[in-house]
């Protein structure tokens, strides 16, 4: 049977069932095999009218087969059956039981249902209950579509159906009060009302998008007649979880103002208006869009205004653990906007009068931060000021600084050169670059002046042993590349009475676990009898000169080098020196010829020391001054005592010569036997 | 005639001199043994790389008799490196140590039972993704997207310092691929792993 035009046939049929049926008082038996008006179709259906004994009427009206698309229902069974009457106003009255099989959430499994008709008032009354939940709805008989729905109690679950046709998601807890008015249309259904929520829950089946036990109240509106779903929504919410992609949020017990408008489409979720309020945490305005797969497409932020730490607590956390920032230490206020599109970012501003923040593992912390900045893809905008109190990278502490930034067509750039502070120096960034739209590629460009850092703080500051000296040098260009931030120029360290050129430097994932830095170093007369005195390891006199080409350190330990060593110049080394070397080796001198020799003598003169080492994986392979088939010379002595070391270890094995190394330089002078 | 095909010979030949290069191939089967070996330690718990076995099977330096005493002095100041003969792929460095380190304790930890459940699963590139986290708590899912943003920026790391101690950088493509099928293979049955389509399978 085609749907015929006729809205009402449902229900005339019914009626006329019921007229044909009170004359008679018998049992009336009405069969069809499909009975459908717009928005609804039943199969097999049996309707069976009969007197109860008790000068009642028994309606049973069973359908194998109910099919209500705008509420999402197929393949519903349907059994209705209970007393009819009629009242002293002719008003018709049904009292019996409900039972749906296979209906969305399990809904109606057992339920009692009232219908009172009202022929002369125009209207159907329906109640539906079961357990504690309540659902009724009135309809005027002549537009049946338009219903008052009130609902008490609901679970959740039950509209999985309606829900199934505008979104993705599925309810998985909660109930749900509502008074709503309904419009069932051919193509969806329009309802709106007030609604309120009682530890409800949702998800998606990506599990990006999920709800747990949301309380609140509010207004809705529904419409899923044209196109795409839409949902409007005016809330307040109170407790209960929410995740919104890499979002996640833990309610408050106090009301959260929710607005949004959204509409859905094959699983794609736009927020057109979103709106926040938390009293004591954030305040935003803006959009929102997720595809099919919960990932964020879109975010647009007119307006966001944070106190920290409660909105890092409430909001921020897990967003940003999963961008390596764990226990974070927020504190104070921030207002920014937001442009994120699903090919990058498009603008962003920050505005603050103080915030402090600092990350769980020490890396990075800024404090008193004030004023913001502002910057667009195109376009040039108003420039902003910057200041912080004080800033620390890993353990380097920075004083105060003051800039101005200005963002001309993307490129977010100082407008006049800074001074940093830094260990008794000064750090000066004479111009700077930074392209935050650029993923890849080069990021961020600046030049770099350092001068006249202390190095025994900068030394203090990185766990080494004190040396005395100073840093300085200048970086005429500093490149964010990808991952990596490239140093050209380079930085020089007067140390020891000579100099440590670093050359060549770059440094990758600089807060991450496996930092790396590279760079070459060049040594220029360095004097060994100052070096040897911090390490506490005897002395030796002269000069060195040598050069670590290809450093690479990564978590600050150094995995490659290719390192020369070389004191040419001749000198003395004493006997605690050499007895130190031989400590590290893991041993002390042993008795016999060896050891009696060198207890005999102080120092010894020599005219050369050298020492190679490649470095590659955990093996170092070493070499000396020259080297024949039987080993390399490491020291060269001079004058009568000729000491002479060989070496005959080409392959050594680093970690432990590291730790040996360390053992003596922190162990305090070693003991000779 | 003869002295243009000379010629013609001549820069024939130094055509072909000029375009010698010097292929270092990657060592597929020493790269896979290491990486199992690596894989094979964080997914089931073993000790960190069980340097005393090794040991035992690296030759010992063979002890040369008459020996200046200096020789020895320093043959006590430098540990020889047993390791240094084999294999063709390194794996261990203190990086990459470290790195395992964290891999094992993230596998004790949450990521072997969000394995168990099958929330995460092996990329095809060696990483580790959220596959469906709709069974887990919504609190831990939270969780879950960090400790998978934080296993992955490990994984990384490590395809790089293996391919950097290796001396050949630009292995880490290869190395990354190597370790992906290592992953794959060693995972447990009931786990998920993405095809080369990028579908997830259960092992």
């Amino acid at each position: 049977m085609r749907p015929t035009s006729s809205h009402l046939l449902f229900y005339l049929c019914i009626v006329f069932g019921f007229a044909v049926a009170l004359p008679a008082r018998a049992d009336i038996v009405l069969e069809a095999k499909v009975v459908a008006v717009p928005g609804v179709r039943l199969q097999d259906v049996q309707l069976r009218i009969a007197e109860d004994g008790n000068g009642g009427l028994q309606l049973t009206l069973r359908a194998a087969r109910a099919e209500l698309p705008v509420l999402g229902w197929r393949r519903v069974g349907l059994d209705m059956q209970g007393a009819l009457s009629r009242d002293p106003h002719l008003r018709w009255l049904f009292d019996g039981g409900l039972r749906l099989a296979g209906a969305p959430g399990g809904a109606w499994s057992d339920a009692k249902v009232n219908l009172v008709l009202d022929d002369a008032a125009n209207t159907l009354q329906v109640d539906i209950n079961q357990a504690k939940s309540l659902a009724s709805a009135a309809l005027p008989l002549d537009q049946p579509t338009h219903a008052q729905i009130s609902l008490k109690g609901l679970p959740a679950g039950w509209l999985q159906g309606l829900l199934g046709t505008m979104w993705s998601g599925r309810a998985t807890a909660g109930r749900l009060d509502a008074e709503l008015a309904l419009d069932v249309q051919e193509h969806g259904v329009q309802a709106s009302g007030q609604f309120g929520l009682a530890d409800l829950g949702f998800d998606t089946p990506s599990g990006t998008l999920a709800g747990q036990r949301l309380n609140g109240s509010g207004r809705l509106n529904v419409d899923t007649t044209n196109g795409p779903a839409r949902i409007g929504l005016d809330a307040s919410l109170r407790g209960g979880e929410l995740l919104l992609g890499p979002i996640y949020a833990r309610l408050p017990d106090h009301p959260v103002q929710l607005g949004l408008d959204a509409s859905a489409r094959n699983g794609a979720l736009e927020f057109s208006r979103l709106r926040v309020g938390d009293a004591d945490a954030l305040q935003l305005d803006g959009s929102l869009a997720f595809d099919a797969k919960g990932e964020l497409q879109k975010l647009k932020l007119d307006r966001f205004q944070a106190s920290f730490p409660a909105a890092y607590q409430r909001y921020g956390q897990s967003w940003l653990a999963a961008m390596g920032l764990r226990n974070a230490r927020i504190a104070g206020q921030l207002s920014a906007t937001l442009d994120l599109g699903g090919d990058g970012l498009h603008a962003f501003s920050f505005d603050t009068d103080g915030l402090d923040v600092a990350d769980g593992d020490g890396r990075l912390a800024l404090n008193g931060l004030r004023g913001g900045m502002d910057w667009a893809l195109r376009g040039t905008r108003p420039a902003t000021a910057l200041s912080w109190r004080s800033a620390q990278v890993y353990r380097l502490a920075h004083g105060a600084a003051q800039m101005s930034w200005q963002s001309r067509e993307g490129n977010l750039g100082l407008q006049k050169a800074v001074d940093v502070p830094l260990l008794g120096g000064r750090l000066h960034v004479a111009d700077l670059d930074w392209r935050p739209a650029a993923a890849k590629g080069r990021r961020l460009s600046t030049s770099l002046v350092l001068t006249g850092v202390d190095m025994s703080a900068f030394s203090r500051a990185m766990g080494w042993p004190e040396f005395p000296g100073t840093l300085g040098g200048a970086i005429p260009s500093l490149r964010w590349v990808d991952d990596r931030i490239e140093l050209e120029g380079g930085l020089s360290v007067s140390l020891f009475d000579g100099f440590v050129d670093v050359t060549r430097m770059s440094l990758q994932d600089p807060f991450g676990n496996s930092p790396v830095l590279a760079g070459d170093l060049a040594l220029r007369q360095l004097d060994l009898g100052a070096m040897t005195s911090v390490f506490d390891i005897g002395s030796i006199t002269g000069r060195m000169d040598g050069s670590v080409q290809n450093l690479r350190l990564v978590n600050w330990n150094p995995v490659s080098f290719d390192a020369r060593l070389l004191a040419g110049s001749g000198g003395k080394i004493s006997q605690r020196a050499v007895n130190s070397l031989v400590s590290v080796g893991g041993g002390g001198i042993a008795a016999g010829l060896q050891g009696a020799m060198l207890r005999l003598f102080k120092t010894f003169s020599y005219r050369r020391i050298g020492l190679n080492c490649v470095l590659q994986g955990t093996v170092c392979r070493m070499s000396g001054l020259d080297s024949d088939g039987d080993g390399y010379t490491i020291v060269e002595g001079s004058g009568l005592l000729r000491l002479q070391v060989v070496g005959h270890q080409t392959q050594v094995d680093w970690p432990t010569l590291v730790r040996r190394l360390k053992a003596a330089a922190e162990g305090g002078g070693p003991e000779v036997h | 005639m003869r002295k243009l095909a000379y010629v013609l010979l001549t820069s024939l030949f130094v055509a072909l001199v000029g375009c010698v290069t010097i292929n270092v191939y990657f060592p597929e089967a020493a790269a896979q043994k290491a990486a199992d070996q690596f894989i094979g330690t964080v997914l089931d718990k073993a000790k960190p790389a069980e340097q005393g076995n090794d040991d035992k099977d690296q030759p010992k330096p063979t002890e040369k008799p008459g020996r200046q005493p200096s020789a020895m002095l320093l043959d006590l100041l430098i540990p020889a490196a047993y390791a240094a003969d084999t294999p063709d792929v390194r794996i261990q460095t203190a990086t990459t140590e470290a790195i395992r380190g964290r891999m094992q304790q993230r596998f004790q930890g949450s990521l072997g039972a969000l394995f168990d459940s099958g929330s995460v699963g092996f990329t095809k590139d060696g990483l580790v993704a959220v596959r469906d986290a709709s069974k887990l708590p919504l609190n831990q899912r939270a969780d879950v997207n960090a400790s998978v943003a934080d296993e992955n920026r490990d994984r990384s790391a490590l395809y790089r310092e293996v391919a950097n101690a290796n001396g050949h950088p630009e292995w880490e493509p290869q190395i990354r691929a190597t370790f992906a099928k290592g992953w794959i293979e060693r995972a447990r049955s009931g786990w998920y792993y993405q095809d080369p389509s990028g579908a997830w399978k259960q092992k």
